[in-house]
């Protein structure tokens, strides 16, 4: 976007050696920033392929034979890491469904919709988002003892979706926002009934957003610790829960905890790199477009 | 933007038999698939509610054949003590530090990316992985990273000659900074993405005119950057303050609230109280607090910063 490196661009004097470290600095301190910000992934990635002679080495060992031993023990060992990541995908996608399938038709409405107090609406279905954690699960666990959904994944998905929908609704309503209402007021005249107008005009042309949509969600529920450590028993436990009970046991298994971080971000890292143009959007909740 | 007139003119000829029904009921269409979200909505937050506003005044324990019982507002007169001050005054902390280092370092990020000509994408591709770590991930990595005796943080520390005899994780201030820091490296790319889609909606005339005017960089930055900024920056705080006040899945990973209750935050404090050891409804009375403290905050925000919720075009 600038053009402080084009010559003439807004140098006023000094031309080259000016120029030239007004083009440098910029560089190294982004390249600094992408340091901070990948040395700690990069050990963890490094540290699940290390034995443990090495593991604990200072000063760090960059090069070493690499093992997989602890990927091998977490999937094939006493306690076998597949019924979690089973529990994790039905339980994310589960959620992102019901979110997406709401939100779909709420952010619609939310988006065509001329009422006054609109804005309050709109404002009321994000503060729902904005309760403390803990001021959610402890009433939630007290009403999931009377009526039976703790332990279950139902009861999971049901704790997600208060996070998800209004993230959904609101998302979804900033790309109907988008599509011009002409659309489907020609469809109309061309005799479409409201139903056809919506499905037929507007929603083909948000798909990508319902996919972002649906992979965010999936996102934050693989990502919640606090809900599954509360609702979820042995049975119903999903992955990030396993992983914190890894340190609880006798001593922390190092080795098996950086693998098992690399299982649990990698599927998402690469969902991030998917929906990359959609994020600013999708995190802010359409307030920001990219 | 131009009003737009619903036509309430019914226009379809022949209703089709499968959706024409939607045109006939007596409320609107928009209303009609707004409902079930309005609906699963109300259930999911004002159940909650109510439940917690009835367990706040209560005495409930989970010994069997114990009836909760009614206290009035004995759990909320519990509530104004030296504890909870102090649990009040590390959120405090903890929010306002967290949120000084994210929006500095991330507007700074973004306006350097936003000088550079090369390289925007693979940056950009780079800096959001930490965003998608399972926040119980961040904590092990970050607890691993400041071990005493083998973290990689803690060895690069030392060769500076900090922290040698101290353990990061278990003393005072620092377990707070480390809690701090951890949040600030997980999330601070998104304030750089924030702000960065708000830098490029500034409109480069502004830039020529200033520069006309003979403007140098830091008068620019002052008077045309930072303010065309504003709503970028509004969303940035809002969205970071929120998280920083719901979540505590690092400290629990990491700190446990100590040493001495130092990274004990107020949402961490409403967790230990009720679902560790059981005292529901002191817990529910300390939530609700909560509650009121967030929900003015963000309306603070809302209203002094953003000037109004939301935009209707």
């Amino acid at each position: 976007m600038s053009n402080a490196d084009l010559p003439g661009g807004n140098a006023r004097d000094g031309r080259s050696l000016r120029q030239r470290t007004r083009t440098v600095v910029p560089y190294l301190a982004l390249g600094l920033f992408v340091l901070w910000t990948v040395v700690p992934i990069a050990w963890m990635l490094l540290s699940s392929l290390k034995l443990r002679t090495n593991m604990f080495q200072m000063p760090p060992k960059l090069f070493f034979d690499p093992t997989l031993k602890y990927y091998r023990a977490l999937l094939f060992g006493a306690n076998p890491l597949t019924k979690y990541l089973v529990n994790s995908a039905i339980v994310s996608v589960s959620a992102a469904f019901v979110a997406v399938s709401l939100g779909t038709l709420g952010g619609y409405g939310l988006s065509r919709i001329d009422v006054s107090g609109k804005k309050h609406l709109a404002f009321w279905i994000i503060s729902t988002r904005m309760a403390p954690i803990a001021v959610v699960i402890v009433p939630l666990y007290f009403v999931y003892n009377y009526v039976g959904l703790l332990n279950t994944r139902v009861g999971l998905i049901i704790a997600y979706t208060t996070f998800n929908l209004p993230f959904a609704i609101w998302l979804m309503r900033s790309f109907f926002d988008e599509i011009p209402r002409e659309l489907e007021d020609a469809a109309r005249i061309d005799g479409a009934t409201r139903w056809q107008a919506f499905r037929k005009v507007a929603l083909p042309l948000v798909l990508p957003g319902m996919g972002a949509t649906a992979i965010i969600s999936i996102v934050f529920s693989w990502n919640d610790f606090l809900f599954a450590l509360i609702f979820t028993n042995n049975q119903t436990q999903t992955i990030p829960v396993a992983a914190a009970q890894l340190i609880t046991q006798t001593g922390t298994l190092w080795g098996q905890v950086m693998a098992i971080g690399v299982v649990i971000l990698a599927p998402m890292v690469a969902f991030g790199m998917i929906v990359k143009n959609y994020l600013v959007s999708g995190l802010t909740m359409g307030a920001m477009k990219q | 933007m131009a009003t737009q007139q619903q036509s309430e003119i019914y226009v379809g000829e022949e209703p089709d038999a499968d959706s024409g029904v939607f045109d006939r009921l007596p409320v609107s269409f928009e209303v009609l698939l707004l409902t079930p979200s309005i609906l699963v909505l109300a259930v999911l937050s004002i159940v909650p509610l109510v439940a917690l506003l009835w367990m706040s005044v209560m005495e409930i324990n989970f010994l069997p054949n114990h009836e909760p019982t009614f206290v009035g507002l004995q759990n909320y007169r519990q509530m104004f003590n030296a504890t909870v001050a102090h649990s009040w005054r590390v959120t405090a902390v903890y929010v306002g530090g967290a949120l000084t280092l994210q929006i500095g370092l991330g507007t700074s990020v973004a306006v350097l990316l936003d000088r550079v000509s090369k390289g925007e994408n693979l940056f950009t591709s780079v800096i959001i992985m930490p965003m998608m770590i399972a926040p119980v991930v961040v904590g092990l990595l970050w607890q691993f990273l400041l071990d005493p005796s083998f973290g990689l943080y803690t060895w690069l520390l030392n060769q500076v000659g900090l922290f040698t005899s101290a353990p990061i994780l278990g003393s005072q201030p620092s377990a707070l900074v480390a809690v701090i820091v951890m949040d600030t490296w997980e999330w601070t790319p998104l304030v750089v993405l924030i702000v960065l889609a708000g830098l490029k909606s500034i409109p480069q005339q502004l830039y020529e005119a200033a520069r006309v005017d003979g403007a140098t960089f830091w008068t620019e930055f002052r008077y045309v950057t930072l303010p065309m900024l504003k709503p970028a920056l509004a969303i940035a705080l809002l969205l970071r303050s929120m998280d920083l006040m719901r979540y505590f899945t690092k400290i629990f990973i990491t700190t446990g609230g100590g040493p001495a209750s130092s990274t004990k935050i107020i949402g961490f404090l409403v967790y230990e109280q009720s679902l560790r050891f059981y005292n529901l409804g002191y817990g529910s009375a300390l939530g609700i607090g909560m509650l009121v403290v967030t929900i003015l905050l963000g309306i603070f925000f809302v209203e002094t910063v953003m000037g109004g919720a939301g935009d209707d075009e």
